[in-house]
């Protein structure tokens, strides 16, 4: 599922708070095809090290002193747009996510996520796909769908065959792959391969980016 | 010509009955003893006329009448929560109350003529109530205090029973000789009738609905 | 009328006049106090909320700001640890899902304390997130209406925000109820909240007498702040219905 690629993601990272950037230090340092260039406390110290260092992937915090993540993200973009922007995030900032995607950023983490999730935003991002947290709650979703984020505009719209369809929705209802496997009396092989498949039309990593590609595309919708 | 406006006085009783008659269903049960008193006065003062009319005494229904009115006003205290966990006293008062006025209209004098002790001594007592529950309302009322309808009738009580305990008294000191020193002495009492009635029929306008109670120790507000 | 009776006439008439004007100026002066009263009782409330929901704002803050990224960081680092046996794995799994309860319930705790969503998108929003994130199994089901609401200042939008939280779990704690109806409408110049359910009611007068009616004083006081009323009304088996009344500041 990871692949590995052949020279290392060259990434900068953004947060105010020293005692996270030690840990997320701790985390990356290790692997081997990502290297950090350097750490940044605010927005402004991260455009400028940005301009100076040239990275691939910036992961940046969105509420930081002197320049927040939003505001930092568009500079990005503006001054450098090669460079691919990853959201991280606490709790509770539903709506900031949406602004930062719509800023320009491709994915976002949130920051109590899992090592491994960590690993594969940096790879999926690097890659140019879209990537949302696997805990995205259902109304961050919705948040996102219904915004003027469109990372899809360059992808074709994908055509889903009927059995294609009803995956997508057993996915969007969070079933788990047996769930849908008992429900529609396919091995649960079969599902995972169906799975894949959508995952690579819609260029998106998990169920979260399935889901809101397919509210997106009113494949799908949230049942109040 | 006096006794028109005595007449006009006594019977301005009906505005504030014909309010408390049409919004009855209304207003919280708690005010209802007062409610029964306004109407029993207006009962009386048509009986009065009545009475003035034909058999020329009007003490018998006259007497009836303050000793109903006494226990309705006590009642009405009760309702109100004045004697709280007391219950005692007042079954002592209403006893007390009863006692005087049977030893007085059936013992001292006679049911047919007018006497002035039971009248100071209601008049007293529902005087040293009021001026109770009035100051619990100061404690407890957060809004305008001459807009809250407890407030309102303690008031107009202690204003009225004031000035009857004193035109009684000076009753009893024998000074009913000539009918128009009478008469002059009554219309005092008369006009503050007519301005206590006035003020019963704001109060009875502003009385909260029912359901319309929050704590029992804040005021019910005007709706 | 003689002489004799004319000068007690007079009499009678001065000394009713000069209780009248004692009369007079002692009510006067009991309203005079009673407004003072009523003002500065007002003014220890608020001083009293005030500080409250400081005290409040500031333990969220704290949470979120001071421990959050302390457990994002103790998780990432323990991530970054190379382990090499099987039982090592399970034990950091363990770890992990620990640190994601405490970030849960610090969440939770942090929202309780005070919901950013109330500062930034309002009362309305915050109420439906509350009531969103109550936990599914609950017994009871709430439904939250409004019509459209006037912006509200800060302060307002806090005291409706407690006024709801307190009866929502009121109603969970004693009611037994099975729904919660929560209605919030502005008419005229009055803002209304009313919540109604269906459970076992309560005999109010016996509630409020009781010291730990605490609960009730809390709501009336909040409803006295904002310059309106609490109307309750409950009976044992019949539901309970509270109804707030505010009236709306025009915006100076």
């Amino acid at each position: 599922m990871t692949a590995k690629l052949y020279s290392p993601v060259r990434i900068l990272f953004a947060d105010d708070h020293e005692i996270f950037r030690e840990g997320f230090n701790n985390l990356l340092f290790k692997q081997p095809d990502i290297e950090v260039l350097g750490e940044a406390e605010n927005g402004e110290d991260l455009v400028r090290l940005t301009g100076r260092l040239q990275p691939d992937l910036v992961l940046t915090d969105i509420k930081m002193p002197l320049m927040n993540g939003i505001a930092a993200t568009k500079k990005i973009k503006d001054l450098y747009p090669q460079v691919y922007v990853i959201a991280l995030t606490m709790f509770d900032e539903d709506d900031l996510i949406v602004d930062m995607l719509e800023s320009g950023a491709r994915g976002y983490l949130l920051k109590n996520a899992h090592k491994n999730e960590v690993f594969e935003a940096i790879r999926a991002v690097h890659r140019g796909d879209t990537y949302f947290c696997k805990q995205t709650s259902a109304k961050l979703m919705e948040l996102i769908a219904r915004s003027r984020y469109n990372p899809y505009k360059t992808v074709e719209r994908a055509a889903f065959n009927e059995k294609e369809m009803e995956v997508i929705k057993l996915i969007c209802d969070e079933c788990t792959n047996k769930e849908i496997s008992d429900q529609m009396h396919l091995s649960v092989r079969t599902i995972e391969g169906y799975r894949e498949r959508i995952q690579e039309k819609m260029k998106v990593r998990n169920g979260a980016g399935i889901a809101v590609y397919a509210i997106k595309h009113g494949l799908y919708k949230i049942p109040r | 010509m006096n006794f028109m406006l005595s007449v006009v006085c006594s019977m301005s009783i009906v505005i504030a009955a014909i309010i408390g008659a049409w919004r009855f269903k209304n207003i919280n049960a708690v005010f209802r003893p007062f409610l029964f008193c306004l109407w029993l006065g207006l009962l009386n003062e048509i009986v009065s006329l009545i009475a003035a009319k034909t058999i020329h005494n009007t003490a018998v229904n006259g007497n009836l009448y303050v000793l109903f009115e006494s226990l309705l006003l006590l009642w009405q205290f009760r309702r109100w929560g004045l004697f709280g966990r007391h219950r005692a006293v007042f079954y002592l008062i209403g006893c007390i109350l009863l006692l005087v006025w049977l030893f007085e209209n059936f013992i001292l004098f006679s049911i047919v003529q007018f006497s002035s002790w039971f009248r100071i001594i209601y008049s007293f007592i529902v005087v040293l109530l009021s001026v109770s529950m009035l100051n619990r309302q100061i404690l407890v009322e957060k809004g305008p205090l001459l807009r809250n309808p407890v407030a309102l009738l303690c008031l107009a009580f202690i204003i009225y029973y004031t000035y009857k305990v004193l035109v009684e008294t000076f009753w009893l000191y024998g000074l009913n000789e000539s009918s128009t020193f009478q008469t002059k002495v009554y219309l005092i009492l008369d006009y503050f009738n007519l301005f206590s009635n006035l003020i019963y029929a704001l109060a009875v306008l502003w009385m909260p609905t029912k359901h319309r109670f929050t704590m029992p120790f804040s005021s019910p507000a005007p709706s | 009328m003689d002489a004799h009776q004319t000068s007690i006439y007079n009499a009678i008439l001065v000394s009713s006049a000069i209780l009248g004007i004692i009369m007079l100026y002692f009510i006067a002066s009991i309203i005079y106090q009673q407004r003072r009263n009523r003002l500065m009782y007002k003014r220890s409330l608020e001083a009293e909320i005030e500080l409250l929901e400081k005290e409040r704002s500031r333990i969220a803050s704290d949470l979120h700001d001071d421990l959050g990224p302390l457990l994002s960081s103790i998780k990432f680092s323990v991530g970054s640890l190379d382990i090499f046996s099987d039982t090592d794995t399970r034990t950091v799994d363990r770890v992990y899902d620990h640190i994601d309860s405490l970030m849960f319930r610090m969440r939770e705790i942090s929202a309780d304390m005070l919901p950013h969503t109330l500062g930034r998108k309002g009362l309305v929003a915050a109420i439906e997130e509350f009531i969103s994130n109550l936990p599914q199994s609950l017994a009871v089901k709430t439904h939250f209406e409004h019509c459209l609401l006037p912006e509200l200042p800060v302060t307002q939008s806090i005291h409706l925000y407690r006024i709801i939280q307190e009866i929502v779990h009121n109603t969970i704690k004693h009611a037994n109820a099975g729904i919660l109806l929560i209605e919030l409408k502005s008419s005229g110049d009055q803002l209304v909240l009313l919540s109604k359910d269906n459970g076992c009611g309560f005999d109010y007068k016996v509630q409020s007498a009781k010291s730990q009616g605490l609960g009730l004083r809390n709501l009336n006081s909040r409803a006295e702040l904002l310059g309106g009323k609490l109307l309750v009304e409950s009976a044992p088996g019949k539901g309970t219905i509270y109804i707030i009344e505010i009236p709306l500041l025009t915006k100076s």
